[in-house]
């Protein structure tokens, strides 16, 4: 108990619970954002048990005076930010090697917020740019690569205006899956490109859920089941979104136009 | 002429991850050696090739895949889910969900059944070389940072 002492447990808590937020927020696995969390505690003396799950985390130490102090932060939305989730990784790292004071602490965490991201016009090139590689990757003619290109811009610019219009992640999947397989359809009518599944593959693979698919089975391994099967179940979501939206468009375009 | 021609889709597996970095704001070094993953697990799975069968392909190429991110990821201490991710994104079966759509809209039941169960199996054998892979990791580390196993 008197290691505790000196230390605003309070102050602590929260900063920690920022560090979890922040580590949860940008993509991070469950098993590191409470083991960073509690090694953190361990480091300052002060006993606490975190619980994280996807879209919550709850933490709770016992202050100098042995009553317990808890803290609930509620994660709504979620992104892939690793450049973020390294930073905190060594962050924490770091703060555990020196237990640094908390205003450094602080200090050092508000860095880590305020770290460079990329503007979001810059995933529309990016996306056309995977596209189009995917498209050759799978054996497509260099036209099909093309039009996937273009059609990979089309698709980021669905995806990012869905976003602002804060719709949920599986219509956007339906809603963008079946714009890009219809356009698809439409060039291969026009004679754009030579085939249309390996122009709508290349396109699907920016929407696949490899990440969840990834992060379900470390959650898995590390014993989070309840993360574990919330993300196989949105990988799976995600598959039947791709599919669904991209069966519509291409059964609409059979049915009307007789592609 | 032959020879390029296989190793040609490495290259696309390359440059497919290296955008992909981008979108998950993987910068710098990270990024390079994340996207070589991928080309180097389109590589083991190219390797695999006289197995004559693409779920042991796909096994083989998740194997290496993940052993080149837990190494890489203990050398540049960040965390290994970095590399996993991208690298595993050429060994995605989008092509899978494609097919399987497109039998099921065709009436094709046959073949609707049958991609669609190639497909899981696809990601299940991936899911299973990670958990393989990145456990038996966890293990040997404890065993070299000298496990106090009486303390548990």
């Amino acid at each position: 108990m008197e290691e505790t002492q000196g230390i605003d447990c309070q102050r602590l808590l929260e900063l920690t619970a920022d560090l979890g937020y922040l580590l949860l927020e940008n993509g991070a696995e469950i098993y590191r954002v409470e083991e960073s969390m509690e090694r953190i505690f361990a480091v300052y003396g002060v006993t606490g048990d975190v619980f994280a799950i996807p879209t919550c985390i709850v933490a709770t130490v016992l202050d100098a005076q042995g009553k317990p102090v808890t803290v609930t932060r509620r994660i709504r939305t979620r992104i892939n930010n690793f450049d973020k989730v390294m930073r905190l990784n060594s962050l924490s790292r770091k703060i555990c090697a020196e237990k640094p004071g908390l205003e450094s602490y602080e200090d050092q965490l508000n860095q880590v917020k305020n770290a460079p991201v990329y503007p979001a016009w810059v995933s529309v090139p990016a996306v056309a740019g995977i596209s189009l590689a995917f498209t050759l990757f799978f054996g497509g003619t260099l036209r099909d690569g093309i039009c996937s290109g273009v059609l990979g811009i089309v698709l980021q610019l669905i995806v990012l205006g869905m976003g602002r219009l804060k719709s949920n992640q599986f219509f956007t999947d339906i809603v963008a899956s079946g714009i890009c397989a219809g356009l698809t359809m439409l060039a291969v009518e026009m004679g754009l490109g030579d085939n249309a599944d390996m122009i709508i593959i290349g396109l699907f693979m920016n929407l696949v859920p490899g990440i969840a698919m990834t992060n379900a089975v470390r959650d898995i391994i590390a014993g989070d089941l309840v993360a574990g099967s919330a993300k196989v179940t949105e990988a799976l979501m995600i598959g039947i979104a791709l599919a669904l939206g991209a069966g519509i468009a291409i059964s609409c375009s059979r049915y009307l136009g007789g592609l | 002429m032959e020879f390029l021609r296989q190793i040609l889709p490495c290259f696309y597996a390359f440059a497919a991850c290296l955008p992909y970095c981008i979108l998950c704001n993987i910068r710098g070094r990270t990024a390079l050696y994340a996207s070589l993953g991928g080309a180097a697990g389109w590589i083991v799975y190219l390797l695999f090739g006289f197995a004559g069968n693409d779920i042991f392909q796909y096994f083989a190429a998740a194997i290496a895949i993940t052993a080149y991110s837990e190494i890489f990821a203990r050398v540049q201490k960040t965390p290994a889910t970095v590399y996993l991710i991208v690298s595993l994104l050429p060994l995605v079966p989008g092509g899978g969900i494609y097919y399987t759509m497109e039998y099921c809209i065709s009436g094709d039941t046959q073949n609707f059944l049958q991609t669609g169960l190639h497909t899981m199996a696809i990601t299940g054998v991936l899911a299973l070389g990670i958990l393989l892979v990145s456990s038996a990791m966890n293990v040997i580390k404890m065993i070299r940072d000298g496990c106090h196993l009486g303390k548990g």
